[in-house]
């Protein structure tokens, strides 16, 4: 894990010192040259001005007595040396420091020779009407040590600069990932069971966004929270009150003298059991479907197969309520695209609802019915329907009818929800206009192969 | 005592009633908020007993409109949330006491008899009255330390009449707190008990007060 402010540090310095680095190369490169120039000018100019000072050499100098050229011109002019030759070849004059070997060979101009053991740069000016020719050179030695002390003037306070600069930098980047930091502060300050929004308004834009994210995380947190919550207080609830019911009667049947009352009790005892065991059930249902993946194996199920399993399930409690499970044909020769298990468990649940609300003799219909780019599998009973405004709230958990009787968990249409969700159908109920409740399983398009009569029948 | 049961669980609703009522108690059960209002507007009970999550409504909700419509009889809310804050929130609306699911019916009873008593101003569960003493906690009375035997219903006029010496109670009165709803009443059933109790208890006990009831005279 490295630390964000070395990151950029470290990228802003690269950066900085490549382009610095390249900055100062060029800089070397052309202030070299322009010194060589000026230096070469320089001898040039001297050559022309000994040129013009020597006159006539019909009076040769005497060898052992050189002229001092342009001295005192400078720190590096002693190191500026000067021959005088004749055309013939004869040296008529030089330089205090100037080797007596020539200079330079042949020509006139520019040009570089190695003369006891020292590197010259040379200019020499023929003057073929007068029979001399002059000699100006520069010890390349002592010019490199010029050039190369210009460029240490140059560099000293480069690196001072690009030190004070490294600090700079750090200290910017360290500025600049303030709000970064004052996010962590506050995110480490925080009580585990504090999942407010962290409070920062301002912040750049860039963060804005991590800032949002995190309050919508801590927002959506909050919400889960506060739904779980109030599903165990509802749960807690409805375990609660059959277990105070049972306590109440278990009581009563162990006091009561009279047999009837006893009775009486017991049975009672025996009905919240059952109802109790269901609930638990459901309970479990819910959990296992929440902690499921979200990864649905679907296939092709025919509806057969899930009706006769739901039948199979609830054939006592059908039989004891005289209640008929009818599912029309059509219904039995289609297919779904669906998870079977996810199916079977929101079509028991709705028989069970719908069987729940059905007179003694009724009969629960099972259909297929086609509609604009849905399928539903719809499941109808006879009983007395839901009043309108409770129509979308009984989908809530634990919610029940208001003259509910029944003694449903109020889980059911919760668990159909949910799992027909993952499925990508929906849940829909509406009252038939005969009476009753008419809940439909919604499947989108191309999740349902319709029973072969339709087709016949369309065609 | 007549008490009113709001309670939506079936199961449980018979339990109470049919608790209470071996408890001695005269019970009325309703399992919405609305059945509850009307229970109300017609009987006057003597404590109610209400559950906090009802299907049309929360029970709350319900004692904070009797009490800001200055209803005062005492209510004990049953409920399963059983947080503090949930007990202080009642409490604060006006409950008199609270009991958590599940509960011991004896206890219930002494709960009920215990709000009963404070809206009466009565401290004790002992009522004495010259030589005659009941124990209302155990449903016991002695005349001069003896025991003596009472049916039920004679037990429950006895304690309406003891509890507030000197008031006259009416027949319909009488019979208000004495029969819940399902239960048939003889039309002399009252006169029946009085006269048992005077048997039992003496004759100067229980005045009659021609054209309005019948009294405890004050010592």
């Amino acid at each position: 894990m490295r630390s964000l402010r070395v990151r950029i540090f470290l990228m802003v310095a690269a950066v900085t010192m490549l382009v610095w680095s390249s900055a100062a190369a060029w800089t070397q490169w052309s202030s070299r040259s322009e010194v060589q120039q000026v230096l070469d000018r320089r001898l040039v100019e001297a050559a022309r001005m000994v040129s013009s000072l020597v006159g006539d050499v019909q009076q040769p100098i005497a060898q052992d007595q050189p002229f001092e050229v342009l001295r005192g011109a400078g720190n590096y002019s002693r190191q500026l040396s000067c021959q005088i030759w004749t055309v013939d070849g004869e040296l008529v004059g030089r330089s205090g420091e100037a080797p007596t070997a020539p200079l330079a060979l042949e020509g006139s101009g520019f040009s570089e020779r190695v003369v006891e053991g020292e590197t010259w740069r040379v200019y020499t000016l023929a003057d073929p009407e007068r029979g001399i020719r002059v000699m100006v050179g520069d010890n390349l030695e002592v010019r490199e040590r010029l050039v190369d002390d210009l460029m240490t003037g140059l560099l000293y306070p480069s690196l001072v600069g690009i030190l004070a600069l490294a600090l700079l930098i750090w200290t910017a980047v360290g500025a600049g990932l303030a709000p970064l930091r004052e996010i962590t502060r506050r995110l480490k300050a925080r009580d585990p069971n504090d999942i407010g929004p962290l409070g920062m308004a301002t912040t750049s834009s860039e963060l804005t966004p991590v800032v949002h994210s995190i309050d919508d995380l801590f927002h959506r947190l909050e919400q889960m929270r506060a739904n779980e919550k109030h599903f165990i207080a509802s749960a807690a609830h409805e375990l609660q009150t059959p277990l105070a019911g049972l306590r109440a009667h278990a009581q009563i049947a162990l006091v009561a003298e009279d047999g009837k009352v006893r009775e009486q009790s017991l049975r009672h005892i025996q009905t919240s059991v059952d109802r109790t065991s269901r609930l638990v059930h459901q309970l479990l249902e819910l959990a296992r479907e929440e902690a499921a993946s979200e990864r649905v194996v679907a296939a092709w199920v025919p509806l057969q197969q899930v009706v006769s399993s739901v039948a199979e399930g609830l054939v006592t409690q059908l039989q004891r309520a005289n209640v008929e499970l009818a599912p029309s044909r059509r219904a039995l020769e289609s297919e779904i695209l669906v998870e079977e298990g996810a199916l079977t468990l929101a079509l028991r649940n709705l028989v069970e609802n719908a069987l729940n609300h059905s007179p003694r003799g009724g009969t629960i219909e099972v259909d297929i019915e086609t509609g604009s780019g849905t399928t539903e599998i719809i499941v109808c009973d006879d009983g007395s329907g839901i009043p309108s405004e409770e129509i979308e709230k009984v989908k809530g958990r634990f919610v029940r009818g208001a003259r509910q009787k029944a003694g449903g968990s109020g889980l059911g249409l919760s668990i159909v929800e949910l799992v027909m969700a993952r499925s990508g159908a929906r849940l829909e109920l509406a009252n038939r206009s005969a009476g009753g409740l008419r809940a439909a399983l919604s499947f989108p398009e191309g999740c349902v192969r319709l029973g072969s009569d339709t087709v016949s029948s369309k065609t | 005592m007549r008490i009113l049961i709001v309670e939506d669980d079936e199961v449980l609703l018979e339990g109470l009633r049919a608790g209470l009522a071996i408890e001695g108690f005269v019970a009325d059960a309703v399992e919405t908020i609305e059945d509850a209002r009307h229970a109300t507007e017609v009987v006057e009970y003597d404590a109610v007993v209400l559950d906090i999550a009802l299907p049309d409504g929360s029970g709350l909700d319900l004692l904070d409109e009797w009490r800001r419509a200055g209803v005062v009889t005492p209510v004990l809310l049953l409920t399963a949330r059983n947080a503090i804050r949930d007990r202080i929130e009642g409490l604060d609306l006006g409950a008199d006491d609270y009991l958590g699911k599940p509960f011991d019916l004896d206890e219930l009873g002494a709960r009920i008899r215990a709000i009963g008593r404070r809206a009466k101003g009565v401290a004790s569960t002992a009522l004495v009255w010259r030589d005659i003493e009941i124990d209302v906690a155990h449903r016991e009375v002695r005349r001069g330390g003896e025991p003596v035997t009472l049916s039920r219903r004679e037990f429950a006029v006895l304690q309406i009449l003891f509890e507030q010496p000197g008031r006259v109670f009416s027949r319909a009165q009488l019979e208000d707190r004495l029969y819940g709803w399902q239960e048939e009443v003889g039309s002399n059933a009252v006169e029946v008990h009085i006269h048992n109790l005077r048997g039992k208890l003496g004759r100067d006990l229980i005045e009659t007060v021609r054209g309005e009831g019948y009294r405890v005279p004050n010592r």
